[in-house]
C-alpha cells in the first residue's frame, strides 16, 4: 500500500515536472513568436509571418530584416540562454556549489582576455576576420584546461576545481585590466562593450555553430544526469553506488566549458543566466537533473530572449546591453521565488 | 610696502566699478582690471586664488601685457600674472591646438597618446611622458614643474589630477576638437600664451572655410538637406554604434549641411539595430575610424570599415550605399585644427555641385604645409579619409 502511494507520488511529481517543462516550452515558442515581430523596422504581424512562412528566398522588402537579422537574433537568444543555463546547472551539480556558474572556472575572464587581446593589440591565433571570436573561444578553453591541470595535480574535487578556477579567473582578470590600462580609449570602450554582452552580431553562422554544440552536449549531459544526482549525495556515496566520480566531473566540466565558450565567443560575457536559471528551475521542479537540465535550458532561453526583446525595444531605437537587462529582469523574479520558498531547495 | 599697493588699488578703484569681468576690449583694459583685482585680493588675503607679492611685482613690470585671464570649457576662470612657460598636455587634441598657435615649444611633458603620434608631432612626441590621458602620473607632472596643465573636460577625474596638484599648477580643461566651441577655445589659449599673431592667422583661415560652407548651404531648406547616418566604426565589437546630437562628428556633418537621422532619437552615442539603419534609409553614411590618419600601415583597416558596412545584408537597399556615399573619416582629419578641410570635404560629398570648384586634396595639403610640422611623405601615404581616390 505504502509502496503504491510512493510510486503514485513519484509518477505525479514526474508528470508535474514534465508538464512544467512542456508548458514552459510552449511559452518560449510564444515568446519567440512575439520577439520576431519586435524591431526598429515597422513590419506588420501579417507581413512578419508571411515572410517567415515564404522562406528566405521570398522576394519582399522585409525578407532581409526578418531572415538576416531578427530570426538569427531570436534563435541565438534561445540557444545562448539554454546553453548558459544548462552549463550553470551542470557546474552547480558537479561542484555541489550553489554559487557555481559557467564562469566559475575563469572561463568568462579568459574569454574576455582573449577578446581584449584581439581588440587592443590585434594579436591572436586565428585569422584577422574572426580574431575576437577565435581568441575568446581559445582562451576560454585554455582556462578550462588549466583548471583541469591544476585540479588534477591536487586530485579532482569540487574544492580543488573551485580554487583552481578562482586562481585562473584572477589571473585573466588582471591581464584584461592591464590591456585596458595600456589600450587606446576607443579600444577600452570596445572591450567594456564586449564584456557587457550582446546578441547584435548573431548570424545564421553563429546560430549553426551554437546549435551543433548544443545538440552534442545536451544529450551528453542528459546521459550523465543520473550521475549528477548521485554526486549530490557526496563523492563517497557516489563511488559506492558505482559512479566514476572523477570521470563524470571532468566530462561535465569539459562539456560545460565547451558550450559556454561557444556561446560567449559570439555574444560576449552575458552573466547572470548561468547562475540564476538553474536556481529558478530548481525552486520550481526540484533538483533531479533529469528534469532540472531541460527545465533550466528552457528557463535560460526565456530569460535571455525576454531580456533581449526588452533591451531592444524599451528605449528604441537604442539597444541596451543585454547583460544588464538579464539582471533587471531576472533578479526580481529570483528574489520573489527565493522569499516565497519556505524550505531549503538546494 | 602695503601703502604703495593701497595707493595703486585706489587708482584702479574707478575701473572696478565698470564690473565687466573677463570681457575686455583690449589687453590693457584686461590687465588693468586683473591687476587691480589681484592687488585687492592680496591686501584682503582672500585665500588660495590670491597672487603672491612676487607675482604682483612681476605682473606690474610686464603691464600691460600681463596679467591675462582664460576661462576653460568647464566655465572655470584662471588668472596668470606672469607668462606661461612650461605646459604639460594630457591629450593629442591639446598637442594639435598648441602646434596650431605656434606654442608647442612651451610643452615640457605629454601623455602617452601623444608620444605614439611620432609622424604627426615629430618634436613634441619626443618629450617626457606624464602617463595616460585618463590616468596621469602625478609625480612625473610635478617633476616637470609646469605653469599650466591642459586636459580634456571629462578626463581625468579631478580626483586623479587637480586634487594632488598645488595651486601653482592649474589644470585647464579644454576639448580642442568639437566644432561648436573649437574656435573659442583656440582664441582663448592663443591669447593666454601670447600667440595672438599665429592664432589670428589660423583663425582667419578657419573662418574663411566655415563661412564659405555656411554661405553656400544657407539657402537649402531643412527638408531638402541630405540625411546622414554617422557611426563609430571600431569594427571590433557588436552591432552598430550610432552618433547622435552632442558628438563631434554630428556637429561637423550638421555644419556641412547634413541632417542626422538620429536627431531626436539619440543623444551622444547609442547602439542601434541594423534594421533601424535600413529603415532610416540615409542618403549619406559617415563612419568614424580610430585607425588611419598620420600612419602608413592602417589603410586596409580603414577600407575594411567601409567594405564591411556596405556588405551588410539589406544595406544595398540604402540610398547612401546605392549611390556610393559611404565615407570613413579619421579624427586626425575631421576633428581639431584640420576641421575646416574636413568640413569642406563633407560638404562637397553632400552637395558636390555647390563645391565643385574646390580641390579638397590641395586644401588639405595647404593645411598640412602651413599649420603642421609633418613631412610630405605622410601627406601622400596617410589615409585621412576614404574613399580618397588613392586606389
Amino acid at each position: 500500500m505504502k509502496t503504491k502511494s510512493i510510486r503514485e507520488g513519484y509518477i505525479r511529481r514526474t508528470a508535474q515536472r514534465l508538464t512544467f517543462i512542456i508548458v514552459l516550452f510552449c511559452l518560449l515558442f510564444l515568446l519567440a513568436g512575439i520577439a520576431v515581430t519586435l524591431g526598429s523596422y515597422n513590419i506588420g504581424l501579417h507581413d512578419v509571418y508571411k515572410t517567415i512562412i515564404a522562406g528566405p528566398a521570398y522576394d519582399s522588402e522585409f525578407t532581409t530584416i526578418i531572415w538576416n537579422y531578427r530570426l538569427p537574433r531570436v534563435l541565438m537568444a534561445i540557444l545562448a540562454g539554454a546553453a548558459l543555463g544548462l552549463a550553470g546547472a551542470v557546474m552547480q551539480g558537479i561542484l555541489r556549489n550553489p554559487l557555481a556558474s559557467p564562469f566559475t572556472l575563469g572561463i568568462a575572464s579568459a574569454a574576455s582576455f582573449g577578446a581584449s587581446l584581439a581588440i587592443v593589440l590585434g594579436a591572436g591565433f586565428v585569422s584577422s576576420g574572426s580574431l575576437v571570436v577565435g581568441n575568446a573561444f581559445l582562451f576560454a578553453m585554455i582556462a578550462s584546461a588549466a583548471v583541469y591541470g591544476l585540479a588534477r595535480y591536487k586530485g579532482i574535487s569540487p574544492e580543488t576545481m573551485i580554487m583552481a578556477g578562482i586562481a585562473i579567473m584572477y589571473l585573466f582578470s588582471a591581464l584584461t585590466s592591464f590591456l585596458q590600462y595600456v589600450g587606446a580609449s576607443e579600444d577600452v570602450h570596445a572591450v567594456v562593450f564586449w564584456m557587457l554582452g550582446s546578441l547584435g552580431s548573431s548570424t545564421w553562422h553563429t546560430v549553426t555553430v551554437a546549435t551543433v554544440v548544443f545538440f552534442v552536449t545536451f544529450p551528453l549531459f542528459m546521459y550523465l544526469a543520473k550521475s549528477f544526482n548521485t554526486l549530490s549525495a557526496g563523492d563517497e556515496t557516489a563511488k559506492s553506488l558505482g559512479v566514476h566520480v572523477e570521470g563524470v566531473r571532468i566530462t561535465g566540466m569539459a562539456g560545460a566549458s565547451l558550450i559556454t565558450a561557444t556561446v560567449i565567443c559570439y555574444t560576449g560575457t552575458i552573466g547572470f543566466i548561468g547562475l540564476v536559471a538553474p536556481h529558478i528551475t530548481r525552486m520550481i521542479i526540484g533538483s533531479d537533473h533529469r528534469f532540472l537540465l531541460p527545465g533550466t535550458a528552457v528557463v535560460g532561453s526565456m530569460l535571455l530572449l525576454g531580456a533581449d526583446s526588452i533591451a531592444r525595444t524599451i528605449m528604441a531605437p537604442q539597444v541596451l546591453p543585454v547583460g544588464i537587462m538579464t539582471s533587471f529582469l531576472g533578479v526580481p523574479f529570483f528574489i520573489y521565488l527565493f522569499l516565497r520558498r519556505r524550505n531549503d531547495y538546494w | 610696502m602695503r601703502a604703495v599697493y593701497l595707493i595703486l588699488c585706489l587708482l584702479f578703484m574707478s575701473l572696478l566699478t565698470t564690473g565687466q569681468a573677463f570681457a575686455f576690449e583690449d589687453n590693457e583694459s584686461e590687465a588693468r582690471y586683473l591687476l587691480s583685482q589681484g592687488i585687492l585680493s592680496y591686501l584682503q588675503n582672500k585665500g588660495q586664488s590670491t597672487p603672491s607679492l612676487e607675482e604682483l611685482r612681476e605682473a606690474a613690470s610686464l603691464y600691460p601685457e600681463y596679467p591675462r585671464s582664460i576661462t576653460d570649457s568647464t566655465g572655470k576662470k584662471f588668472v596668470f600674472y606672469t607668462p606661461v612657460e612650461r605646459v604639460v598636455i594630457l591629450n593629442t587634441n591639446a598637442a594639435d591646438a598648441m602646434t596650431i598657435i605656434g606654442a608647442d615649444r612651451l610643452i615640457v611633458g605629454v601623455a602617452e597618446s601623444v608620444k605614439e603620434k611620432t609622424l604627426q608631432y615629430p618634436q613634441v612626441s619626443a618629450l617626457p611622458s606624464v602617463g595616460k590621458f585618463s590616468e596621469p602620473n602625478i609625480e612625473a607632472i610635478m617633476a616637470l614643474k609646469p605653469d599650466l596643465i591642459i586636459s580634456y573636460i571629462n578626463w581625468p577625474d579631478p580626483a586623479k589630477l587637480e586634487k594632488h596638484l598645488p595651486s601653482s599648477m592649474p589644470v585647464l580643461r579644454m576639448e580642442f576638437y568639437k566644432a561648436n566651441n573649437y574656435r573659442t577655445e583656440i582664441e582663448s589659449i592663443g591669447h593666454l600664451l601670447n600667440e595672438e599673431e599665429n592664432t589670428g592667422r589660423y583663425l582667419t583661415w578657419y573662418d574663411k572655410y566655415f563661412n564659405l560652407v555656411s554661405e553656400r548651404i544657407a539657402d537649402i531648406p531643412e527638408d531638402k538637406r541630405v540625411r546622414f547616418y554617422a557611426e563609430s566604426g571600431s569594427g571590433k565589437s557588436f552591432g552598430r554604434r550610432a552618433y547622435g546630437e552632442g558628438t563631434g562628428l554630428d556637429d561637423l556633418c550638421t555644419a556641412a549641411g547634413g541632417v542626422n537621422v538620429a536627431r531626436g532619437y539619440i543623444k551622444d552615442y547609442a547602439d542601434v539595430e541594423n534594421e533601424w539603419v535600413i529603415r532610416q534609409n540615409p542618403e549619406a553614411i559617415f563612419i568614424w575610424s580610430s585607425k588611419g590618419g598620420y600612419t602608413t600601415d592602417e589603410r586596409s583597416e580603414v577600407i575594411a570599415l567601409h567594405d564591411n558596412l556596405i556588405s551588410m545584408p539589406g544595406f544595398n537597399t540604402i540610398s547612401a550605399v546605392k549611390n556610393k556615399k559611404v565615407y570613413v573619416l579619421t579624427p586626425e582629419f575631421a576633428f581639431g585644427s584640420s576641421s575646416p578641410v574636413a568640413l569642406i570635404q563633407i560638404a562637397s560629398w553632400l552637395y558636390p555641385d555647390r563645391f565643385s570648384d574646390i580641390n579638397t586634396t590641395a586644401l588639405h595639403h595647404e593645411y598640412l604645409a602651413n599649420f603642421t610640422h609633418t613631412s610630405k611623405e605622410i601627406w601622400d601615404s596617410g589615409t585621412f579619409y576614404y574613399p580618397d581616390g588613392k586606389d
